[in-house]
């Protein structure tokens, strides 16, 4: 599976969740593209009590809010590493029962 | 105008075997004596969801249980500001003329009628089927990244968060009927196992079976002060975390606290209720709805701004952290014991002003209900 976001033909407003009409300018004409790979880790959280089956392994396992470099859209993502806010993370392909997985990736100025 | 009729709220915890149906009832027939007011003199009802028993009418099957005969008749979900909500589409109802005494009423058995991963599992739902849950996504891990990014923020820790479930356990302690009455320090909270860093089990509201009521009428109420709902404010702007900026989750609360307030014309409060799922979701929504400057909530519950005998007095009942959180009734209590308390502080004839601020939120931040209550003399 190819992640996606939506990008709206209007007015550029991209989302990840597919919608009918743009919240910004009730376009209702949107494009499909790949999700950009690398970002930045908004907000993340050591998951210990997991609601059904654990993502990844664990738990504990970690679950990140991440913003793309390019684009500055927001995913929600799991991850096997302890991550910390403002690290540089990039989706992975070892895909397990997470849809988005994310892994550390070098510091980047 | 709608006035504040009766109100009516049964102890929280584990109620077994009581029904969901069972709780409403009870919370119904206290809120009508409470209100003087004869089942045959309802003619609106309203009902809030129960998890632990879905219904496709949940107002209807209220209704017949209870013996009432309404001319208006709904059920209501949105998520944890069904209750404030519900009071606000009454007070419409009232002041469109199209019923005079309306009764709203939640009730769910959510501890005791179904298993503890029943519960987590359906309040996962409110994530995203797609782009969350399956990223091992739940409300506490949404809320605690939340907490993660609000801490972050500020330069705060996690003890800061811990000082208001110290708060609403100190409230519930002094409470007949709260779920968790046994005080704790901030050392518990930070020593309590860990649910999704940086939220402890103590940061987290605990599931409660438990019932809760409000009657609102067009006629001045009898009974104490004249409460009459003088500002009301609703914002609708996510669904889901990831479908919102993080800088501007809890816009949706700025806007229907203001809405509420410049409808009142008040700003100046005696009393507060504010959602309180979590502590995090406490220390929010109090800065979204103007009672404290930004990453100043837990500065202020430090300097006495929050306690029973303070400036404003916060969930004075222990709230959802400890008085406990049955579903839509428990976010109805804030506004029960605000109505409880505004009628002590007349009749006691204290210099308190004698308004309150009222604040729901839904799903992560997603739907937001704010209140404004004033007694009219
Ligand atoms: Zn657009």
């Amino acid at each position: 599976m190819m992640l996606t976001v939506w990008r709206c033909q209007a007015c550029g407003t991209v989302r990840l969740c597919g919608r009918r009409l743009c919240p910004e300018c009730s376009s209702g004409r949107w494009l499909e593209a790949a999700l950009p790979s690398a970002g930045r880790v908004l907000a993340v959280t050591r998951v210990h009590i997991a609601p059904a089956e654990a993502p990844v392994v664990g738990p504990p396992f970690t679950l990140c809010l991440v913003k793309t470099d390019v684009g500055g859209v927001q995913f929600m993502a799991a991850s096997e590493e302890e991550l910390t806010i403002g690290d540089a993370v990039a989706l992975s392909c070892d895909r397990q029962a997470a849809p988005y997985l994310v892994t550390r990736q070098p510091a980047r100025p | 105008m709608a006035f504040v009729a009766g109100v009516g709220l049964t102890a929280f915890g584990d109620l077994a075997p009581a029904t969901s149906v069972d709780l409403q009832l009870e919370a119904a027939e206290q809120a009508l004596a409470d209100a003087n007011l004869s089942q045959a003199e309802i003619d609106g009802l309203l009902v809030g969801y129960s998890t632990s028993a879905p219904h496709l009418m949940p107002a209807n099957r209220f209704a017949e249980r209870f013996g009432l005969r309404p001319a208006f008749a709904q059920g209501v979900s949105v998520g944890g500001a069904t209750g404030l909500s519900m009071v606000d589409l009454a007070r419409t109802l009232i002041r469109a003329g199209r019923a005079r005494n309306v009764l709203v009423v939640a009730g769910e058995n959510r501890r005791s009628g179904q298993s503890r991963a029943t519960a987590r599992q359906t309040l996962a739902e409110v994530g995203d089927p797609v782009h969350e849950v399956p990223n091992g996504g739940s409300v506490p891990a949404y809320y605690a990244l939340l907490a993660s990014a609000y801490l972050h923020r500020y330069g705060l820790r996690e003890d800061d968060l811990a000082a208001f479930a110290v708060l609403m356990r100190h409230n519930a302690s002094v409470t007949t009927g709260a779920h968790f009455r046994k005080p704790i320090a901030i050392g518990d909270v930070l020593a309590s196992p860990a649910v999704a860093t940086p939220l402890n089990r103590l940061d987290c509201c605990p599931i409660s079976d438990g019932g809760a009521a409000i009657v609102l009428s067009a006629d001045l109420p009898g009974n104490g002060p004249a409460l009459e709902i003088t500002g009301a404010g609703q914002a609708h702007l996510h669904q889901h975390l990831s479908a919102t900026d993080l800088e501007d989750v809890a816009a949706g609360a700025v806007q229907a606290a203001m809405a509420a307030k410049t409808e009142a014309g008040c700003g100046t409060f005696g009393r507060i209720g504010i959602y309180d799922s979590f502590t995090i979701t406490l220390a929010m929504l109090l800065e979204a709805c103007g009672f404290a400057a930004p990453g100043r909530a837990s500065a202020q519950l430090r300097d006495g701004c929050f306690e029973r005998d303070g400036p404003l007095p916060l969930n004075t009942h222990g709230g959802l952290l400890s008085y406990g959180h049955s579903g839509v009734a428990g976010g109805m209590a804030h506004m029960v014991e605000t109505v409880r308390q505004l009628r002590k502080d007349e009749a006691e004839n204290s210099d308190r002003p004698r308004s309150a601020f009222l604040h729901a939120d839904g799903g992560v931040l997603s739907a937001h209900v704010s209140l404004v209550l004033e007694a009219r003399r």
